[in-house]
């Protein structure tokens, strides 16, 4: 990976950087062209749950909202540390149990539960992240994994917590003030739940999407790239590796702890096996079929993980070669299985640095295609 | 502030707006009451169409989400089978009250509790209720949705906590009572088993965890002793560790909690280690296909099952008789039974939905506390309804021998049998 598709577009071309202090510090947005997607992209937060009525769709869209955090937070401990993590589903249920702790056993409001998944989660990731620095690649990846099997087991032995085996219902509320995102009204008009909770999920995306675009402005975020590049020659220039490890681990993690907890309320049931190994994967392949390294990355990729399965099985049903439901055959199941499939491989032999170099490619065409020659 | 910010702030102005005034499509006004006529009678009023029932069409349309694919798709897929049979049976008949159709639509869950509630909310706007759900975990996700909905549903599954829950319709015997059942039933066939020593070998689940409450409940009450409680994982295929210290026990009875698919190796295990003891197994799926296998003969010789039905080729029970013209070539299995039973529990509701004249979510929920009980064709114990914390789940369970010649290998040993040592309240 070149640090070039590593860095996001606010990083990458030197052209957009301008001085501050004597180092080069990128800007947040280079281009009207960037300010305009950012634009439109929080105008929809609010287009998309008020014209949208499906509580279906609105379901889908929240679930990959969460998907998208959870894996923005992986993205900044593989795509910009490079430290290859097979754990973050462990940090999303701190998350989740933590937010069913605080917001429904303890009954504290949604300011102070939200936080409080992430912090807990962040520091889980803070401990862990010492173990990083003597472990690289592969192995880092199997210590990790490790973690989900441990977070199983330890959340089915504290059922005061978690509920145990039988899991528990989420009962933390998620109100903000005057705002009660399970029963929005605006005026004389009252919103689903599932509304509600779209603009909860998205908002939240948005600010971490900023956090995080910010950080990797950051002279810490830019050691974790430098470390992530070639980590001998970035300790040689000062780069503390140990600060810098444990800056990732708590960032990911605490991002995931948020990711976590907005899943438990959107759930509203959790139970030790939603956070396995699994959904670890699933992670993974969100990032890496996004674009490892990439603000936007992680967003595209939970899109496509959380849609193609949905649009493949609406369409199946209306394939005369499809079997009816219960019979031997080709399901909708296995169509979606065999269409997903099938599109991962395709997209990352065609583009393995993901979707978002197809999107960048996209555009460059098209521009070309406008300009003069 | 720049041109071009000024031009981004002017764009989410515009799309807030916009989007505001397009709201309107997908919100409701706060003072709609949609709620129906509350003072005329039953008897006066029109049944009204609601989501999933269309009185001109004269289709009702019931959802069922299951299993279709992965592990445990061959046990779902028979429960539909079972499910289909009575509801085309029904039909046939002319219908619900004789003339509302009942139409079945499927989702595939992959037992899975997340995709439960997706699958759910895809077909809530089309569907009455749930004449199944596949899985305690996916009940569980799904209740807190049906609550806020005042939406129903039958589950497939046997958690006892279930049978109090105002969204679900219980159906079927607990996990517990099986155990408690199939003890008694041992205890009453031979005096020995009054002293021996009873293990577990469960999964490491919340199903392990009520086979396992069900055990203790019972060994205490007819004083048996009890020894090592072994675990595994769900996928897990080597049990040589676990049958080891089963047998290091001295473990007499062993009752297993665990699936068909982990059945052969456990059976592998304890041929290899020539451990014999009696042991007791919750429902059997696959129970066909175990038939012509290797393990067949021991499966014989040491293992008696539990579960719903009567004798499987007895046509004098009415659902066997009905399941067996249904089925045809195929051969009865007892997930056949458990899908019929809840056909069974979804008609007898929707039936009584109709006459109180009212087919909503919160009619549904009425209908079934009017409903005294529900009686499942000879296949197995009656559910007592009434208000949901006076509801009671069946207490009578068929014990099943296996025998190759049998249908699906399950010969019923004691159809409808209910342990003279009673029950906990909790089961």
């Amino acid at each position: 990976m070149t640090s070039e598709a590593a860095a996001g577009p606010g990083a990458s071309a030197p052209s957009a950087a301008g001085a501050a202090g004597g180092i080069l510090v990128p800007r947040l947005t280079q281009s009207w062209r960037s300010r305009l997607f950012i634009v439109l992209g929080l105008a929809l937060i609010v287009i998309v749950p008020t014209n949208v009525g499906s509580t279906y769709w609105l379901t889908v869209l929240n679930g990959v909202g969460v998907a998208a955090i959870a894996a923005v937070g992986l993205n900044v401990l593989t795509g910009y540390a490079g430290q290859l993590s097979l754990g973050q589903s462990f940090f999303v249920g701190i998350g989740a149990f933590s937010a069913q702790y605080f917001g429904g056993s303890l009954d504290l409001p949604m300011v102070l539960w939200l936080p409080l998944a992430g912090l807990l989660a962040a520091a889980a990731g803070g401990a862990v992240a010492p173990f990083a620095l003597r472990l690289r690649g592969p192995y880092l990846a199997i210590v990790s994994l490790s973690l989900v099997f441990l977070g199983i087991y330890i959340a089915r032995n504290i059922p005061s917590v978690t509920g145990g085996y039988n899991g528990t219902v989420v009962e933390a509320t998620a109100t903000l003030g005057p705002i009660d995102f399970e029963r929005p009204t605006i005026g004389g008009l009252s919103f689903s739940r599932e509304q509600g909770m779209f603009l909860l999920t998205w908002s939240v995306l948005a600010v971490v999407l900023l956090l995080v675009a910010n950080i990797m402005r950051t002279r810490a975020g830019r050691a974790m790239q430098a470390s992530r590049d070639h980590d001998i020659a970035a300790e040689v220039l000062g780069v503390r590796m140990l600060r810098t490890q444990v800056n990732a681990f708590v960032v990911a993690s605490g991002i995931g702890g948020i990711a976590g907890a907005l899943l438990a309320v959107n759930l509203e049931y959790i139970r030790p096996e939603n956070f396995d190994v699994a959904l670890a994967v699933q992670y993974l392949a969100i990032i890496v079929i996004g674009g490892l390294g990439t603000l936007f990355g992680p967003v595209l990729g939970a899109l496509f993980v959380g849609l193609v399965p949905v649009l493949v099985d609406e369409i199946s049903g209306s394939l005369p070669f499809m079997s009816e439901a219960g019979s031997d055959g080709l399901s909708t199941t296995d169509l979606t299985l065999i269409l997903y499939g099938s599109l991962i491989v395709l997209f990352l032999t065609l583009e393995p640095r993901g979707l978002v170099q197809i999107l960048r490619r996209t555009s460059v065409w098209l521009r070309s295609r406008r300009s003069p020659r | 502030m720049s041109h071009h910010a000024r031009k981004g702030f002017a764009a989410v102005a515009a799309a807030a707006a916009l989007s505001l005034v397009a709201a309107g499509c997908a919100a409701q006004s706060s003072d709609d009451d949609d709620t129906p006529e509350g003072g005329a009678t039953a008897a006066e009023r029109e049944l009204a169409a609601v989501p999933g029932f269309d009185p001109a069409a004269g289709v009702i349309k019931i959802g069922d989400i299951l299993a279709l694919s992965g592990p445990i798709s061959a046990t779902a897929k028979e429960q539909l089978v079972g499910q289909q049979i009575w509801f085309d049976k029904v039909n046939e008949q002319g219908g619900i009250a004789g003339k509302y159709k009942i139409e079945l639509i499927t989702e595939d869950n992959q037992y899975n509790p997340q995709l439960t509630v997706q699958a759910y909310q895809k077909i809530a706007d089309e569907v009455v209720m749930l004449s199944g759900v596949l899985g305690s975990p996916s009940v569980k996700a799904l209740i807190p949705l049906l609550d806020r909905t005042d939406a129903l549903a039958v589950p497939s599954a046997q958690d006892p906590s279930f049978a109090k829950d105002p969204a679900v319709l219980p159906t079927f015997p607990s996990y517990q009572t099986n155990v408690t059942n199939a003890v008694s039933y041992l205890v009453s066939q031979d005096e020995k088993f009054k002293t021996a020593r009873y293990c577990q070998l469960v999964m490491d689940s919340d199903w392990g965890i009520a086979v396992s409450e069900g055990v203790a409940w019972v060994t205490g009450k007819i004083g048996a002793p009890t020894g090592t409680i072994q675990k595994f994982a769900a996928l897990d295929t080597a049990f040589t560790a676990q049958i080891t210290a089963l047998k290091n026990d001295n473990c007499e009875v062993v009752v297993f909690g665990g699936a068909a698919n982990n059945l052969p190796s456990v059976v592998a295990a304890a041929t290899q280690l020539d451990f014999q003891p009696q042991w007791i197994a919750e429902f059997i799926a696959l129970a066909t296909a175990f038939k012509t296998s290797d393990i067949a003969p021991y499966l014989t010789e040491n293992m008696i099952f539990t579960g719903p039905g009567a004798k499987l080729d007895d046509e004098s029970v009415e659902g066997i008789r009905n399941l067996l013209a249904g089925l045809g070539d195929t051969e009865i299995t007892v997930q056949h039974v458990y899908g019929y039973m809840q056909a069974v529990a979804t008609t007898t509701l929707l039936e009584k939905a109709v006459e109180l004249g009212d087919l909503s979510g919160p009619g549904l929920r009425r209908a079934a506390t009017e409903l005294d009980s529900i009686s499942f064709q000879g296949l197995g114990g009656d559910v007592t309804l009434g208000e949901p914390e006076e509801r009671v789940l069946p207490r009578a369970t068929t014990i099943y021998h296996y025998n190759p010649a049998a249908p699906s290998g399950l010969e019923a040993a004691a159809v409808g049998y209910q342990a003279p040592e009673g029950f906990d309240d909790h089961f």
